[in-house]
């Protein structure tokens, strides 16, 4: 149970580790906003609160020092430099770290905890943040004591001690404070029943205290205050008002009268009081408004939750195209209502499960912003991150895959796209770079476009380095788009994994081929001198696509309606009088390819009549010749067994509504593999 | 050999409720008390258990207090609140006061 806790505290710290990121990239930009200083002071409490409770102590530790120096920084103790942002960054890698690996216990790793702290501790001022340390300490209880008018109840507690309640050693007044600290209280003493000195007997007790306490703490923590004490006095705890009447003269006067009297005052003498049903009525009032306000706008759900929901509605749509099938060869009108019904039905609960499962792209954004920051720092670089579209949505299986090749392609532009400030005044540019992150939706697809206002790619360079890896023959004539595009070649590059060594085409085939199994495409476009600009785009959703059905031969096949431009009817014979897989078509130049032939179908006699359907990718067009069009099918794409994960042109397979299998053509990359195919014979 | 055994439960006794009430101090908000729960329940459980036999009654008395809180909050059944663990503090500083005290009275 308490893992579960433990899991659910690391989710909710990694939310406030992001708003402590967000806050100090602003900060850095804007170091006397007092907001910001409040929400990072506001986000290390409660990973402090947080991290205590759940056995993180660690990182309880490690915020509580931290925030201590906020504190500083909130009280005008401290400044905010560059240094304490810094040191807060680093703060928050060790705070990751914490949250992943729990306490430490490996020397090596607790001698760095500890040496963190020291440092943390150096931008407090001596003694200064030990005060603050403990009254920080001192305020979490304070703050639970405080009391709002509007929260607050009002309580009359009863102590009558044993009398050999002081042998114990239990000092009551202690316990007295404790209630204090509760909130607002008056105390009254009862010292009537203390003999006189010849008969008193010291170790004894004689007191009777009761206390008038208002808080907003619950009746059990009140309880809580005489846990070890209960059994050696008569206790009694009452409710007597809904709001704060401690301060109240009619309370004034009936501690005189009861002081006066030495009688205890009861339950009764509050409910005679006319204040507390006024108030309570106000306070009921409020109440309503405030349960009327108190709609819940978001839940947080696991997000192998929303895989399971995915799935689910993806085997629904299956189980519906079945049925479908099944009503049209009944011909029952009834059943085909039916069908249609739980078609919509799927439908909608498909787009909502869907919707269900996009996360803002800011969310990732956040630790490419800190990557820019610190790379430039590192390199002494100037460089602006600027963001737009942040808040579009993309399935969060997208954007998981995302990390990698973005990550690449930041690090390309602030290693060797961004000029150092002395170059770019040279050359005539701001010393300050700007990265820019671009987002936005275009049709079915999200369109990520990152550029950089640096250098730029040398085509000739590029061109070189191809002939010299045989890539490219010497006398290839290539347009400097097609020179660009060597980038992704496998082979241009010398890494087979995106690693942490940028250079202008290392790892770049990796990068194309981690978007590609999302189903995306990358291009690179770049003017030597004025910058790069890398646009990647990508599906919205990876389970279920729209596709055209297809048949060649036996088999079905889905190609997805994004890819498609046109749909052409061809003459058989256009296709075998062709020169060089090339038609003519609205008087333009088409290459085709064969599918027949890409799936090695022989010696079966095809239709007079063929089609031809247009699919672009990559600004490249080419027509797929298919046998029939079986029409517009809602696929579930389920990934390939691992046996055959290694072909090329399929992405996935559908369940279709008989039973049978249908393979999900990867356009995109069957138009690349086309090209190279071309560019090596 | 009583004394022996009293003295050895004393001094190992002593040595865990001085760690504990130095934690407890080290950390004002806390933040190893859940950690802590473990022990402070099994220290008072001895004392409890094996303090009245060695003349340790009213350390026994204040320590039955003690466990019994932390045998539910061990068990789940309460909550361990900042309020519990202030009182806890008083507590053990109290209990290493009556345990001084008592081990003085022979």
């Amino acid at each position: 149970m308490i893992d579960k806790f433990k899991a659910k505290f690391v989710e909710e710290s990694k939310d406030n580790v992001q708003d402590l990121e967000e806050a100090l990239l602003l900060l850095e930009n804007d170091m006397k906003n007092r907001d910001l200083i409040e929400r990072i002071f506001r986000a290390m409490h409660s990973l402090k609160g947080g991290g205590a409770m759940f056995g993180f102590n660690h990182l309880s530790d490690l915020t509580h020092h931290l925030e201590a120096v906020f504190d500083s920084v909130r009280n005008n103790q401290i400044e905010v430099t560059s240094d304490l942002i810094t040191l807060t960054f680093s703060a928050i890698d060790q705070i990751n770290f914490l949250l992943k690996k729990g306490d430490l216990t490996d020397t090596d790793e607790l001698k760095e905890h500890n040496d963190f702290i020291e440092k943390i501790n150096s931008f407090s001022k001596g003694s200064t943040l030990e005060e603050k340390v403990k009254n920080e300490t001192d305020q979490i209880y304070e703050e639970k004591g405080k009391d709002s008018t509007e929260e607050s109840s009002t309580y009359l507690i009863t102590i009558i001690p044993e009398k050999d309640l002081l042998q114990n050693g239990t000092n009551p007044l202690y316990l007295l404070d404790d209630l204090h600290a509760l909130g607002d209280a008056k105390t009254i003493a009862f010292t009537h029943k203390i003999p006189s000195t010849e008969i008193l007997d010291p170790t004894a007790s004689y007191c009777i205290w009761q206390v008038i306490l208002s808080t907003t703490e619950s009746l059990n923590e009140i309880k809580d205050v005489f846990i070890f004490v209960e059994d050696e006095c008569d206790l009694n705890i009452e409710k007597v008002a809904d709001i704060n009447i401690v301060n109240k003269k009619e309370i004034s006067d009936m501690v005189a009268e009861s002081l006066s009297t030495n009688t205890l005052i009861s339950k009764e003498n509050f409910t005679t009081q006319v204040w507390k049903k006024e108030d309570k009525q106000e306070k009921q009032a409020k109440k309503k408004i405030a349960i009327k306000d108190n709609k819940i706008s978001s839940i947080r759900v696991a997000s192998h939750k929303i895989d399971e929901l995915v799935t689910l509605v993806s085997e629904l749509v299956t189980i519906q195209a079945q049925l479908s099938l099944y009503a049209e060869q009944k011909e029952d009108p009834a059943i085909l209502t039916l069908t249609e019904g739980v078609q919509k039905l799927s439908r909608q609960l498909r787009e909502n499960a869907f919707d269900i499962s996009l996360i803002p792209l800011q969310t990732e954004l956040m630790r490419f912003q800190r990557l820019v920051r610190d790379l430039s720092k590192e390199q002494e670089k100037e460089i602006e991150f600027v963001i737009e579209g942040g808040d579009l949505e993309l399935d969060k299986n997208i954007i998981e895959h995302l990390t990698d090749p973005l990550l690449h392609i930041f690090r390309n532009s602030i290693d060797h796209g961004i000029e150092s400030p002395k170059e770019r005044i040279s050359s005539g540019k701001p010393p300050k770079g700007t990265i820019i992150f671009k987002a936005y939706y275009s049709g079915a697809n999200v369109v990520i476009e990152i550029s950089d206002d640096g250098k730029g790619l040398d085509p000739e360079f590029i061109r070189k380095k191809a002939i010299e890896k045989e890539i490219i023959d010497q006398n290839s004539q290539l347009e400097n788009k097609e020179v660009l595009n060597l980038l992704f070649v496998s082979g241009f590059s010398t890494k087979d994994e995106v690693s942490d060594v940028s250079g202008r085409g290392v790892g770049m085939d990796v990068v194309r081929r981690k978007i590609a199994d999302i189903r995306g495409e990358v291009t690179i476009d770049s003017e030597k001198g004025n910058g790069t600009v890398t646009t990647i785009r990508l599906p919205m959703t990876l389970s279920i696509i729209d596709g055209l059905l297809v048949k060649v031969d036996k088999n079905q096949y889905v190609i997805p309606i994004t890819a498609i431009e046109k749909i052409y009817a061809l003459e058989k014979s256009q296709i075998k009088e062709s020169f060089n897989s090339v038609v003519i078509l609205d008087d333009e130049q088409i290459p085709f390819i064969d599918l027949r032939k890409t799936f090695n179908v022989k010696d079966v006699e095809q239709n007079d009549t063929v089609q031809m359907i247009l699919i672009k990718s990559e600004e490249r067009k080419s027509g797929l010749i298919v046998d029939s069009i079986i029409g517009e099918y809602q696929t579930v794409v389920k990934p390939l067994g691992k046996h055959i994960r290694k072909q090329e042109i399929i992405s996935g397979a559908s369940i279709m509504g008989d039973g049978s299998i249908s393979l999900v053509i990867d356009t995109s990359r069957l138009l690349y593999r086309r090209k190279r195919k071309k560019a090596v014979s | 050999m009583l004394d022996e055994i009293k003295k050895q439960f004393y001094t190992e006794t002593i040595k865990e409720l001085e760690s504990i009430s130095r934690e407890l101090s080290d950390n004002s908000y806390s933040p190893k008390v859940p950690h802590l729960s473990e022990k402070i329940f099994s220290v008072s459980h001895h004392i409890s258990g094996t303090g009245p036999m060695l003349g340790f009654e009213t350390t026994s008395k204040i320590s039955k207090k003690l466990e019994k809180t932390f045998y539910d909050i061990k068990g789940g059944q309460r909550e361990l609140t900042p309020q519990i663990v202030n009182q806890t503090k008083r507590t053990i500083d109290l209990l290493i006061e009556s345990f001084n005290k008592e081990n003085k009275l022979d």
